[in-house]
């Protein structure tokens, strides 16, 4: 089987998997307490017209096996449903949301990987130094401390505390931008943006970087005591050859693996950080849905996070499969 | 059903309880989730979960008991891992119960933290016994449990501390998070099991089935130290998790089977009843499971007497090693019976099992792995001594290891006692694992390639001890080795294995200067000659290599090797014939090619 | 003429509990075309001998002193010089003063270009030599790629094909992952490698000790074949006596890190003079003519750390005299090599 029949299978495993995660998503939220039927049945707020046409476009009246038919229809349509809270469809409210989440996770994402290959490469190839020690150190502690408590440490430093000492520079504790931004120019929105942007990064990418970073190094130094190093040493290949031809590719392996898993932790801790920082994620839109009991935004808020998990698996393996062999020739 | 089928069965009955117990936890621990976000009642949450948690693991583990627990580094594994895991709850229930009261809520926390570690470890040990597993052929993929391990503990982290922040939106916030990954990982793990289960129950099916109708008679209990009776072991060859659900092929071959099986049922000129179809049908959809077996072993039967060592020789790769551990009930056979002295293994309890180990021991072909790194030569040789409760008096130990030691030719003893293994040599490593075979004075040792690490000169120390035990005390042993001089010199009897099945099986000298199969006449003439005038035979008459034991080739085994390979060898399976006296072939054309 | 020379070369591992002496003052000549057998027990230093040729001792092993005396090394620094930045500025002033046979004296980045170049090495355990993620035919084209860069991309494929069928691989499984090949034709993709570039010289260090004699004896085949087509020098480490039977001309035995006999193979193996190499054939269990009862050489190999005094074989030596344990025996010149023995000193020497 060669690298496109390996990458057809993935993708039919990733549709078949987002499907049983959707399935079991719609079914959840329909068994508990205050299914949805009820509440637009005693919603006031809801104007009456609006709720037929949405109990009829949604066929809440029908029996659920029906209803689970319309949710698929309907979502092959683009449509996630209504959310009564918001009083807008639930892909509009999502669709405010998640650019802010793709940025703040996208970016955490992207600066853990390199960062955190690179840096566990380079204490591996400099195992038993004092770096090493420090990295091993500092590793351990950042790790017993819950992420949230950081983001609320951060908070407190950057934003309280250095305004009261009376230091002429801060950072915003809550928001994704200024209120009014969008009226200004190009570049002082983005630098708006990115300021806002500063504390929550930090503290989502300090957790990551320390964790991959710590997986590579592992990676890397038992690969280098295996033959095959020896073999590209006796070939006259110098050391950072060495390194980076022979040794990094397959230390890089099992952190690819472990990708999949990351996306999870990173999603984790994006709703927490998002909380904290009341950043106007899909995080936090979610554990606002929820504690308001706004059904259809919390289903697809989970649709989308769902989606994501398995895009982002779905590119690990794809990724693993382009470097390792052995995985897509068998 | 016999109580030694039922002994059996219950390993994997277990084995499938605990992973529904896996899967009952994941929807227990829904349940649970949505009672702490509906109704914010979370006192006692964690202390169900880590009981529910601890009792699947505990099934867990009881039904790995038969292999796992007979494997001493295993069974060390299990018990730190358990004890972690009642430390584990021990902590969880203080933690909970000092956190009703509030002047003890900061201890509670402090104590739920260290919970966690607790657990953190608890799991990496269960992790470590399953990889261990795994080597012993149990297709068990450890990562899951890591990764659940490490998943659950962060995320109840996560949970404790947001409820010490008293803020209702952190904690569904948390809740939320950790809900999706901690049921979906719980689900993998149980699904895992089960699926193991279902292989290995399988396996057990087919077998137990072939063997009940052809189970020869024993004769002579007195003399034969072992006897192996169609023994069998298949190897479940199972990818990823993924894949496992469905491999493309299965489902492949199980639809163009179902699809000719219906057509054929309504077409009209039907020449068969629909149960003789039926029953093609499942054969036809059991057989695309048979081929993700390998057939490491197949249908060996031998017996070795009292004071005889018997030889097994055959490329790599060919299941020697394999034949070796099944005697050694380190491995479970999928097929096929174990007599030790008359003893049937399978109808053995457990601690019979334990009393016959005694008399029987390894030593393995790889002192690279064979030896655990972290315990000091002392350690490791003393390890039988002191598992079976032998010797429990520390100086008597001592001084019985340095004997052994001294006998292996590690001088001065006292020098290496307190070594590690990686302070060794590979030979010297070899001799520390042949002084822990010989340590309990065993009545039957599979000795794996003893000296294939060993230079000529130790080499020779060595095998003299082992003739010496032979003498002395009758020991009998099994010779695995991939030189035939070597088995020459050693051995009484030879089998020459190829691909899971023994090809010719006779007395040494005869079969080593009249080879009668064609493998084992190009095996022979293949050995290198210490002589630089006597060149090796110029032209081998063996092509390629050895194909997998997947795929294993229809007709005769050797076929497509073989030189003297005729149409009928495509078809027909050579069955062990008794050519001469005790002189076994299955070829089926010895007559024509020795000129017989 | 020999092409390499290695003069009382001494190789010590500095361990907690004091020096190994791996290799102590071993001295041996190997001609151009010689195939060299160095055989021993385990742990005598095989290895370390030939990672000592190639400066690939790793902490916390040092060569103590010694001489590696490498026909071909002028060639080496004006044909190849070092070829990263960082390598020239280090080395510019040392080219210029220091134009020595003698690979010792070789910076690291020189004996770079002599590794693969001009020595290769085959290792221990051909199972993992290769990197799983590579294909074999690229870390092949590897070694072209560091010593020719001036080599098209096409022309080193080329190149890595013919060497691979000359090997006796089939060109398409040039393009396969090392896990796709079996265990003979990855000993042979790495004989390949080694080979590649032409070398004067390659060490194969226990090539064929992990294969089955089927493909035990395919391998060997080809490797006589090849080192006959390309008149290579090469040193085979094995301690079976009989692979070194089917493939070398010059036998060296090795005891305890020091060479105790070197000489013509067949003389050797008819007559060997040292009591150790008697012992050793002796030893050896044959599948060919009647069947022999084991022989035991008796007693333990050495400490290497706390090597016995005199003839370090004394203690197991049938032949002992009491000078063997005061005095070490020199090299004596028998046909071709030399015996370091008591029992063929010259009369007057013993007193
Ligand atoms: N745990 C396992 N899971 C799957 N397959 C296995 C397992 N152990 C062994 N096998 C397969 O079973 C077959 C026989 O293996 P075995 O180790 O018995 O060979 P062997 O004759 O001892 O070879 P060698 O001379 O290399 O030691 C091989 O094809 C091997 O790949
Ligand atoms: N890294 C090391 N640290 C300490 N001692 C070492 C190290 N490497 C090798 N030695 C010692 O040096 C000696 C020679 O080792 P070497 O590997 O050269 O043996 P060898 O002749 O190749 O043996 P084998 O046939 O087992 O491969 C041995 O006694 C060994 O214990
Ligand atoms: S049965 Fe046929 S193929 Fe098999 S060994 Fe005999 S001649 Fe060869
Ligand atoms: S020098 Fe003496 S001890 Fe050494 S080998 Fe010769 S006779 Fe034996
Ligand atoms: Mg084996
Ligand atoms: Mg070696």
């Amino acid at each position: 089987m060669g690298l496109r029949g390996y990458i057809a299978k993935k993708l039919f495993f990733a549709a078949v998997a987002f499907f049983v995660a959707i399935t079991i998503v719609f079914f959840l939220y329909h068994v508990i307490p205050g299914n949805p039927a009820n509440i637009f049945a005693t919603d006031r707020t809801v104007n009456p017209d609006q709720r037929d046409a949405l109990l009829e476009r949604w066929g809440l009246n029908e029996p659920l096996w029906k209803q689970y038919g319309i949710f698929l229809r309907n979502l092959f349509q683009g449509d996630l449903g209504f959310s009564y809270l918001q009083k807008m469809p639930v892909t509009d409210v999502i669709g405010e949301s998640l650019p802010w989440t793709l940025l703040l996770l996208g970016t955490s994402f992207v600066l853990n990987a390199v960062i955190g290959i690179f840096l566990g490469a380079f204490v591996a190839w400099r195992r038993g130094s004092k770096l090493d020690t420090g990295f091993v150190l500092t590793y351990n502690f950042y790790n017993a401390i819950p992420l949230f408590f950081v983001g609320m440490l951060f908070i407190a430093l950057f934003s309280f505390y250095v305004r009261k000492w009376g230091w002429g520079f801060y950072f915003p504790a809550y928001g994704a931008q200024t209120a009014g931004s969008s009226e200004w120019g190009f570049f002082p929105r983005l630098v708006d943006i990115l300021w806002h942007l500063a504390l929550p990064l930090t503290v989502l990418t300090i957790a990551g970087i320390l964790g991959w970073s710590w997986f590579m190094r592992g990676n890397l130094i038992n690969i280098l005591t295996e033959d095959y190093i020896k073999t590209a040493r006796a070939k006259g290949l110098n050391e950072n050859q060495v390194l980076y031809k022979h040794a990094f590719r397959n230390a890089i392996l099992p952190v690819v693996t472990n990708i999949g898993m990351s996306i999870g932790g990173l999603i984790g801790g994006a709703v927490l950080i998002e909380t904290v920082f009341s950043y106007p994620g899909t995080g936090r839109m979610l554990y606002e849905a929820l504690i308001r009991h706004d059904y259809p935004l919390v289903q697809g808020a989970f649709i989308i996070i769902s989606g994501l998990t398995l895009l982002g698996l779905l590119i690990a393996e794809i990724i693993y499969g382009f470097i390792d062999p052995r995985i897509r020739t068998e | 059903m016999t109580s030694s089928e039922i002994s059996d069965y219950s390993s994997i009955r277990l084995m499938r309880m605990a992973g529904f117990s896996f899967l009952g936890l994941a929807i227990i621990f829904v349940v649970l989730e949505i009672i702490v976000v509906f109704f914010g009642e979370l006192s006692y949450l964690s202390i169900i979960t880590s009981l529910l948690l601890s009792l699947s693991v505990v099934i867990l583990v009881l039904s790995l008991r038969k292999v796992a627990l007979q494997t001493p580094s295993i069974r060390r594994n299990v018990i730190i891992a358990s004890s972690w895991l009642i430390g584990y709850i021990f902590l969880t229930i203080i933690s909970e119960t000092f956190f009703v009261f509030l002047i003890l809520q900061v201890a509670a926390f402090v104590i739920g933290l260290i919970s966690m570690l607790v657990r953190i470890i608890s799991f990496t040990q269960l992790n470590n016994t399953f990889k261990r597993l795994s080597k012993i052929g149990y297709n068990l993929d450890s990562q899951i449990f890591l990764l659940y391990g490490w998943f659950a503990v962060l995320s109840t982290v996560a949970l404790i501390v947001s409820v010490y922040t008293l803020n209702l939106t952190v904690i569904i916030a948390v809740v939320i998070t950790t809900v999706v990954g901690e049921i979906s990982l719980l689900f993998a793990v149980g699904y895992k099991l089960i699926q193991n289960s279902n292989a290995i129950k399988d396996i057990f099916e087919g077998v137990q089935k072939r063997f009940l109708d052809d189970r020869p008679e024993l004769e002579d209990h007195e003399n034969i130290v072992v006897e192996a009776v169609n023994l069998e072991k298949l190897f479940p060859v199972i990818s990823g998790f993924f894949e496992s659900i469905f491999s493309i092929e299965r489902i492949k071959n199980t639809g163009r089977a179902t699809a000719k099986y219906f057509s054929s049922i309504f077409s009209k000129e039907r020449t068969k009843t629909i149960k003789e179809l039926t029953r093609e049908y499942f054969g036809k959809v059991f057989e695309e499971r048979e081929k993700l077996f390998v057939h490491a072993v197949d249908d060996v039967s031998f017996r070795i007497h009292k004071r005889e060592t018997f030889g097994l020789v055959g490329e790599s790769g060919c299941g020697k090693s394999t034949t070796g551990l099944l005697l050694l009930y380190l491995l479970e056979s999928t097929g096929g019976k174990i007599f030790f002295k008359g003893l049937d293994s399978s109808e053995l309890s457990v601690r019979e099992l334990k009393e016959v180990r005694r008399y029987i021991q390894i030593i393995f072909q790889n002192p690279y792995e064979s030896l655990s790194p972290r315990f000091s030569i002392l350690d490791i040789i003393a390890e039988p001594l002191r598992l079976l409760n032998i010797e429990t008096d520390e100086a008597k130990i001592e001084e019985k290891v340095k004997e052994e030691l001294e006998s292996v030719g590690l001088i001065p003893a006292e020098d290496f006692i307190d070594r590690f293994p990686h302070e060794l040599s590979g030979g010297q490593r070899q001799r520390v694992g042949v002084a822990r075979a010989f340590i309990l004075d065993p009545e039957f040792i599979v000795a794996d390639e003893p000296v294939s690490m060993l230079d000529v000169s130790i080499r020779v120390g060595v095998l003299k001890i082992m003739r010496q035990l032979t003498l002395d005390r009758g020991t009998a042993f099994l010779f695995i080795t991939h030189d035939l001089a070597l088995a020459r010199v050693m051995c009484d009897r030879i089998a020459v294995m190829y691909l899971g099945r023994i090809v010719e099986q006779g007395p040494t000298e005869e079969l080593i200067q009249k080879p009668i199969h064609p493998y084992a006449k190009a095996l022979i003439a293949g050995v290198p000659k210490p002589d630089p005038d006597a060149k090796r035979t110029e032209e081998l008459p063996i092509i390629g290599e050895v194909p997998s034991g997947i795929d294993v080739p229809a007709g005769c085994r050797f076929n497509p090797r073989c030189p003297f390979a005729i149409d009928k060898c495509k078809i027909y399976d050579p069955k062990l014939e008794e050519v001469e006296e005790n002189h076994l072939v299955a070829c089926l054309r010895y007559k024509e090619i020795n000129d017989m | 003429m020999a092409l390499l020379e290695v003069k009382n070369l001494k190789t010590y591992f500095h361990t907690r509990a004091g020096s190994v002496k791996a290799v102590d003052n071993v001295s041996f000549k190997l001609g151009k075309g010689e195939v060299l057998g160095l055989a021993g027990e385990s742990g005598c230093g095989k290895t370390t001998t030939c990672l000592s040729i190639m400066q690939m001792i790793d902490f916390p092993g040092e060569i103590m002193e010694g001489q590696i005396i490498y026909e071909n090394a002028f060639e080496v620094i004006t044909e190849n010089p070092s070829k990263s930045f960082r390598d020239r500025i280090f080395n510019r002033n040392v080219e210029n003063k220091k134009r020595t046979k003698n690979l010792l004296e070789f910076s690291e980045a020189e004996m770079r270009s002599i590794r693969g170049n001009h020595i290769s090495m085959v290792f221990q355990g051909a199972m993992n030599a290769l990197n799983p993620v590579h294909r074999v035919g690229n870390q092949i084209q590897e070694v072209l790629n560091i010593h020719e860069p001036e080599l098209e991309k096409d022309e080193a494929w080329d190149k890595v094909i013919d060497i691979l069928e000359t090997v006796g691989i089939d060109s398409v499984r040039a393009r396969d992952y090392p896990h796709q090949l079996s265990g003979g034709m990855k000993q042979r993709a790495l004989i390949a490698m080694a080979l590649v570039n032409n070398p004067d010289i390659v060490i194969a260090d226990e090539p064929v000790t992990a294969l089955d004699v089927i493909v035990q004896a395919q391998v060997l085949k080809a490797t006589k074949e090849l080192q006959r087509k390309f008149d290579l020098s090469m040193i085979m480490i094995t301690h079976d006596l009989s692979v070194i039977a089917e493939v070398c001309e010059t036998l060296a035995i090795m005891y305890a890190g020091k060479l105790v006999e070197y000489g013509d193979l067949r003389t050797l193996f008819k007559e060997p003079f040292h009591p150790y190499t008697q012992a050793l054939i002796n030893a050896f269990p044959s599948i060919a003519g009647p069947k022999k009862d084991l022989y035991d050489i008796g007693g333990f190999p050495p400490d290497l750390r706390n090597p016995p005094s005199g003839c370090r074989f004394h203690p197991r030596c049938s032949k002992a005299m009491p000078i063997c344990s005061k005095k070490e025996p020199s090299n004596t010149p028998i046909k071709n090599g030399y015996v370091a023995c008591w029992l063929y000193e010259e009369e007057e020497k013993r007193k």
